[in-house]
Order: C-alpha cells, then structure tokens, then sequence
C-alpha cells in the first residue's frame, strides 16, 4: 500500500460501494415517490396543500425540536410505539413526502411526534408549548414563552388568548396571545397524524427518473 | 515475517512490521459475509422499495394490510354519507323535524330488497311517507346526477348496517338498473314507492 | 513509488526540527481555534445539559433554547475542534512521515480563517434560528460554502505535502490521514448539494443525513483519531507496529464496512437500507479485532510505558475508547438490541464516546506531543495531569451514565403500560450524573485552553527575550 494513485483508487472504490448504496440506491428507488391514492376516499396521500403547516414545519425546525422528538412510529416489532404515541399504524415513506426537511429524530427524551394532532387540540398544544408542565408535571422540555406576547386587552379579550391557570396567568388587564409562529408551530403539530390508510399497491411502472424537483401538486 | 528491530529509540519515526494478515480474522470475515448473505436474504426484502419493516416478502405486506372489497364501500359509503345525506338525516341518523325523517330503525331502509330506497334516493321523493309511524311530507331532491352508481351503492350499504340497522348490502348493478329506469320528477310519496317490488 | 522520487525535492531538509517549523504558523492557528471551539462546544452542551434539570434556565432566551444551544455546542465541537485539530495533526503526521516540509502553509493558513469564519457564521446561523435540522450536519447553507472551500485551501497543503514526500515505505497513519481528507470532501459536498442545494424527496433526505452523520464520526473524524493513535503508540513505546499488512486490512474494512453504519431498521426507509447498514456494521468487527491485535502485540501490555510519556496516556485511553465505541455500535445494530434501545440515550452515549473519549483524547494525545515541538517550550506537566485526569473522568462518568440510563429507558418503554413522562423520571437520575460528566470535560477543555495560552505566553516571554538579548 505504498502507491498513492493506488490508494485513491481504492478509496474511491470504496466510498462508491458507500454512496451508491446509501444515497444513489435509495435515490433511485424512493426518490421519485408519487403521493399514494387513499383507496377509500380517493384522496391523495400525503395533502400536497401546505399552508400554515408548511410554515410551522419552519419554526419546527429553527428551534430544534428535532433535538428532544423524533417523528417516527415503528412497527410492533421495534417495540410498541403505536401504543407510546396514539399512532394507527407504522410511519411509510409517503408520510414524509412533502416534508422539508425530513426530521425523523434520532433520540426520545420527549415523546414521539408523528401521530401528535390526533390526540392534541390547539389550545392543548399552545399551552403545552407555553409550560410544558401544565399538562405533563415532571417534563424536562423547555418553556417557550418567546413564542408567546404579553399585551394589554384593549377592547376585549381576544378570541385566541390562552387560558392559564392564576399562578401563570398574565397581570389583570393584560392576556398571553400566541405569535404568528406559535399559531403556526400548532398548525403543523396538528397536521401530524399519519392517520390514512394507504395500501400499499405496487404502482403502474414509470420510467420516469429519479429527481429532486419538489413533488408536483 | 515477525517484527524487526525490538527497540529503536522514541526520537525516530515510527515503522511497522509485516507480518501477514492472521488466517483466522480472514476466516472470521468470510463467515460473516456468509451471516451477512443470509440476513441479507432473510431481511433486504428482496431489495424492493416497496417493502419496509418489519415486512419480508411483497405477500406478508398484502397480508398485512387487507382491504375487503366490502371495508372499501363501507368507508366510500360512509364519507359520501357524512359529505351530503347528514345535513338533513344528520350524523347520527336520527333525522329531524322539517329536514328529514329517521333512518335508524326505518322499515323503508331495513327492507330486505333495497330497490324502494334506491329509487327514493335516484329520484328524489316528494309527498306524504309513513316512517315508524309518522307522518312526513317534506322534498328530498332526486341525487341521481350527483353520485355514480359505485358511490350511491356504498351510501345505501352504509344507512344499512350502521347506528344498529342491520340489512344486506346494495350492490351497483342494481343501481344502475334503477338509473336505467327513467322516472320524470321526485317519487310521489310513499304510495308510489310501496307500488315498486322490493327488489329488482 | 517506491525507489523513483515523484517530486523536485524540497530546499528544507528532513530534520524533525526544520519540518515542525515549516509547520509552525498553521499548525497554531488550527490548534489555537480548535482549543477556543471546544472550550465553547463543551459549554454550551453543558448548558443544554443543564437545561434538561432546570427547563426554565434562560428559558425566554430563544437563541439559548434546548433546540439551539445542544446542536450549536455540538457543532463547535465537530467542525470547530474537531475537524480543526484532526487536519493540523494530519498536516504534521503527513509531514514527518513523508520527512519533508510543510508546503503550502499560507494556503492552509487562508483554509482556516474560511473554516473559521464558516464555523462561526454556522454556529450563530443555529442560534438564530437558521439550523438545517439534519444530526451533525445543521449549519445553513450560507456556512457551509465557506467551510467547503476553507476544507479545499486546507486540503491542498496535505496533497502537496504528501506528494512531495521522499521515497520509502507509506505509514498507516498516512492511509489514514489520506484517507480522512478525501473522505470529508465527498460526503460534506454531497450531503451539501443533496440535503442544503437542491434536497432531495422525502425520506432520501434520512438516508442521505444518517449516512454523512455516520461517515464524519467513523470515518473522517475516526481516520484522524486512529492516524494519531498508530503514530504515537508505536513511536513512544520505542516498538515498531507490529503489522502494516493488519493495518491495512483495517483500513479497507472500516472504509468498505464501516461507512455503511448508522441507519437504523425499523424507519421508513425500505427494508434493505437498515438491513444494509446492520450488515456493514456487524462486519466492522473484524477490524476493531484487528486493531485490537495489532496493538496488542506491539505494547505486549507493558503498562511501565503508562507513565512515560502523557501522550502515550491520552493514546492508551483512546485507543480502548475506539473499541468499546465500536463494539457498542456493533451491538447496537442488531436488530432485537435496536428494537430496544433504538432512540434512547443508548445511541447518544456511543456517540459521546466515539466523540470525546476517542477522538478528543487521540487528538490532546496529539496536540501534547507536538505543540512544545513547535514551540520548543514545555506544557505545565499539573495543567496537563488535571486535564487528563477530568476528561477521563468526565468522558467515563458522562458514558456510563447514559448507556446504563438508555438501557433502563429503553426497557422501560417496551413495555406498553409504562407511560411515557413515568419512564422519563426515571431515567433522569441518569442524565444528571451525566451532566455532571460534561461538566468535568468542560472543566478539562477549560485547563486544555489554560494550558495552551500559558504555553504560548512562556513562548512569547522567551522570545521577547532573546530579542532583547540579541539587542543589547
């Protein structure tokens, strides 16, 4: 091993076998996924509409929630995630299709997100975001009270102040309203459900490439 | 080859010795490639992208994920019926004063044919109609131009084994004979719907 | 390219001392910063770690937050001490083994003012709120190209140098060196174009960022580590490694097999990737039994050397740092051991090790050896012991306490009927004395930063000195 063109060599060799494996073969295969038909409404799967969720999945991601919570329900077999998290079922690859960036989590000192909108409301999440330990006593996860603005009632109370218990709440005649990115940030925790059955029927052969354009909506 | 020169002092460069790679680390390589083989085998899913875990084989995912042809319907029936029939029958079948008689425990919908239904629902009904012993006389429009055969079958199913009713499922062949029927206006109440065979 | 010399030869001769100081600029530039990064990494996962007790500590401060402040840290640590460190050691071996001079040190110097400014708009990118979310990769696009083209002017130094080498014989530690360098290149530009320029659909997007995650601890930060490693044993022990060829053999095996760890089965990426993956993983085994052979049979377990020098300590300590890390991923790749403690501090305390113990230690090991060379002055042999003494305990007490805390999790939450905030509790205790272990390695990199200033100052004072002396 005393040539250094031979050395190249090999490590080319041997970061291709790597690349192709890892990033070329999943590529190939899943980087060209469709959103699945729903067999029983019809619908698409995953709602290629994003709107608030699209933004909140922003804010998810600018604040590292990735950190604490993974996204990812695993089959029974992994260990019973479905039971953990109120999930359906296991999380596909099509639930993750309209995701940027893709967060599946490496690490659950907070519970998994993947199913969260199924058994939350956006008061419950708002709240939870406000002091975790309201709803959870005991949680390490951190307040995000910069999500949130104290201001002065004016007329009357606005419709999407949050209701917090006395040793919480804001000063007499001032309320706690959720910034647009907290609104956001809840929309997109609702949007997390992974609750639509898709069978997994093998799709017409394509022949189209393998690409990285945003899917078509 | 064993390693030359058992002591040099610290100052110089390192060197290495030569002695051959020993044949048991090759040998154990070689049977983990053969265990490698065989997960590989037993766990790639025959490098298909459409099998995930815990799935081995493209059957154990259609076994595991079995959609009835009746689960279909029953699900097509009961979004069709949530999006349209509810906001007179309501969500839970019960119907309401000046919107729409009952269907739970209704006799017209219990009926073992379904044929009286399916032209009540093609058609539209208008006119005086006994339902559990009251009297209505209320217009439901004629929904043939809204719904296809497969989606008004599914509908009529899901009204008929849902909130405790329980009576056979309606097939869309016989929705598209009812279709084929031609019928000018609603159904004139239930004098005209008792006049028709139960079933088809 | 054995007999048959490749390049014009180099004015500088071969000597040790005139090769440091042909090193000298660069090599303190990049070890400087490095000290600085680390001294800031371990910080702020400190603080992160004590956040985790005290959720409402600068809770308001959204640049502070848990979410920010852990990825931020680790980021100083792995682009700012790390890669930092393991390029001036890889430039210094790259020079002494090949017995020539540095060349190109003002390119390498201009390579780490982009690192740096890279890192740093990197790192303040992840507080303000810019981080990409991808593990060990979250620094936005906009730090990522001057890190990219800071790696390049740092890469071509070690090019040139390495072909400028004399003839003889090539050292493992240069394989590895080598190897590291082209390493990084591909994976940091790949994950770059597919994660930041033009991302790829859907769960790719996994695929691509568990494999560079993995390729930059095992292979790039891990070739540097074990480059200082199969120099300095070898070397202060007074023994000639006992085989190039097993060498060799691990070199291949960890780059054909080990670059294909750390995608975990059960996520929703086909079946065949995680299976994939836990196949590359398993047959690392042979090379850390190689490694562990080798070096086995150069020290012939003669712990007298233990005291001999502090370098050969830091290298003892990383090297069996590097086995147990790697022996812990094999495991933890399996599947019914991944079933359980997959996501739970289990996978984060392998890490921790392959970071702190392993590559962290090979690198101080490193840096102790060769800095008083290019200096020619002496560390404070109390600093020096202090710090050894707090990373050790540090790094041992930190791993310790999340692998015994991410099996207890892991089993915990295998059962259906533990809820989820129970389990949580329980494990906590584990993740205090963890905390406790960042705080003595934050304490050791603190001495390291100590140490190092006092090192340059002596080196300073003495210089101002002989000016002064040349003067009068």
């Amino acid at each position: 091993m005393n040539s250094g063109p031979l050395l190249f060599l090999g490590l080319l060799f041997t970061m291709a076998c790597s690349w192709l494996t890892f990033v070329m073969g999943p590529q190939l295969q899943v980087g060209r996924m469709q959103p699945a038909t729903n067999l029983v409404s019809q619908e698409l799967y995953p709602n290629p509409y994003e709107g608030v969720s699209g933004q909140g999945s922003q804010v998810y991601r600018a604040n590292g929630c990735v950190s604490c919570h993974s996204q990812q329900i695993r089959a029974k077999s992994f260990g019973p995630d479905m039971a953990h998290y109120l999930a359906i079922r296991p999380s596909t690859a099509y639930d993750y299709l309209y995701d940027q960036p893709v967060l599946l989590g490496d690490q659950r000192i907070g519970p998994d997100l993947a199913a969260v909108g199924l058994h939350f409301d956006r008061a419950g999440l708002l709240q939870k975001l406000y002091e975790p330990r309201l709803s959870a006593p005991g949680s390490v996860m951190p307040s995000y009270r910069y999500l949130f603005e104290t201001r002065k009632i004016t007329f009357a109370p606005s419709t999407n102040a949050l209701a917090l218990p006395p040793q919480l709440a804001a000063p007499a005649g001032y309320e706690v309203v959720p910034t647009p990115a907290a609104e956001e940030l809840a929309g997109y925790l609702l949007s997390r459900r992974q609750n639509v059955f898709i069978y997994f029927a093998p799709p017409p052969p394509t022949n189209a490439p393998a690409t990285n354009a945003p899917v078509k909506k | 080859m064993k390693s030359p020169e058992p002591s040099r002092e610290p100052g110089a460069e390192p060197t290495a010795g030569f002695a051959t790679v020993p044949i048991c680390l090759v040998l154990a390589l070689g049977a983990l490639c053969y265990w490698g083989e065989f997960y590989l085998d037993r766990n790639s899913g025959s490098f298909d992208e459409h099998i995930y875990a815990p799935f081995h084989t493209w059957d154990e995912v259609v076994a595991n994920n079995p959609v009835s042809e009746e689960q279909v319907q029953y699900n097509l029936g009961k979004l069709k019926f949530h999006q349209t029939c509810e906001l007179c029958h309501q969500a839970t079948g019960l119907g309401q004063d000046g919107k729409a008689p009952p269907l739970v425990g209704s006799e017209w919908v219990l009926a073992p044919g379904p044929n009286r239904i399916a032209h009540a629902v093609m058609n539209g009904l208008t006119g005086p109609i006994t339902v559990k012993g009251t009297a209505w006389n209320l217009t439901m429009p004629a929904w043939k131009d809204n719904f296809t055969d497969k989606e008004m079958a599914a509908i009529l199913t899901y009204i008929r084994s849902e909130w405790g009713n329980k009576a056979p499922a309606v097939k869309a062949d016989l929705i598209k004979k009812v279709r084929a029927e031609p019928h000018p206006g609603p159904m004139a109440g239930g004098d005209e719907l008792s006049k028709l065979p139960e079933n088809l | 390219m054995t007999a048959t010399p490749t390049a014009p030869q180099p004015a500088a001769t071969s000597a040790p001392l005139d090769i440091d100081a042909s090193c000298r600029a660069p090599l303190l530039a990049l070890f400087l910063s490095a000290a600085l990064w680390l001294v800031l990494g371990t910080a702020c996962t400190l603080l992160a770690s004590i956040k985790l007790h005290v959720p409402h500590l600068l809770a308001d401060c959204s640049a502070l937050t848990y979410g920010r402040i852990r990825p931020a840290g680790l980021d100083c640590f792995l682009y700012g001490f790390g890669l930092q460190a393991g390029l001036g050691v890889g430039l210094w071996l790259l020079c002494r083994l090949g017995r020539t001079a540095l060349l190109g040190s003002g390119v390498a110097l201009f390579g780490m003012a982009f690192w740096n400014l890279g890192v740093s708009l990197g790192i303040l990118g992840i507080l303000i709120g810019d981080s990409t979310g991808y593990p060990a990769f979250e620094l936005p696009r906009y730090a990522a190209g001057f890190l990219f083209f800071g790696y390049i002017l740092l890469a071509i130094p070690a090019v040139m140098t390495f072909h400028a080498r004399r003839p003889g014989l090539l050292y493992p530690s240069q394989w590895f060196v080598l190897g590291s360098i082209f390493w990084f290149s591909w994976i940091f530009s790949t994950a770059g174009m597919l994660l930041l320029c033009s991302p790829v659909r859907g769960v790719v997007q996994s695929s691509v960022s568990w494999w560079y995650a993995n390729n930059l601890s095992e292979i790039v930060l891990g070739f540097m580590g074990l480059a200082s490693i199969f120099y300095f044993i070898p070397k202060l022990v007074g023994r000639p490694l006992h085989s190039a060829p097993w060498a060799a053999f691990v070199f291949w095996m960890m780059t054909l097999f080990g670059s294909w760890a750390g995608l975990p089965e059960g996520s929703p990426l086909p079946i065949w990737v995680g299976s994939m993956s836990t196949v590359g993983t398993v047959l690392m085994v042979v090379a850390v039994l190689a490694v562990a052979l080798n070096f086995y049979h150069t020290v012939r377990l003669n712990v007298n050397t233990l005291d001999a020098d502090p370098t050969l300590r830091f290298c003892y300590v990383a090297l069996i740092f590097w086995l147990i890390a790697s022996a812990q991923q094999i495991i933890g790749a399996l599947r019914g051991v991944n079933a359980l403690t997959g996501l739970t501090w289990f996978g984060v305390a392998q890490k921790e090790l392959q970071y702190y113990g392993f590559f962290a230690l090979g690198m101080f090991g490193a840096i102790y050896y060769i800095l008083p060379r290019l200096l020619q002055s002496t560390w404070c042999p109390h600093l020096l012991k202090a710090h050894f003494w707090l990373s050790l305990l540090g790094i041992v007490t930190l791993y310790l306490s999340h692998v015994i805390g991410g099996v207890m999790q892991g089993i915990l939450l295998s059962e259906a009927r533990n809820s989820f905030i129970d389990v949580l509790r329980s494990t906590m205790m584990a993740v205090r004395i963890g905390t406790l272990g960042e705080l003595l390695i934050f304490v050791g990199a603190l001495v390291f930063l100590l140490n190092f200033v006092k090192i340059l100052s002596e080196t300073g004072q003495r210089l101002r000195g002989d000016i002064m002396g040349r003067l009068s």
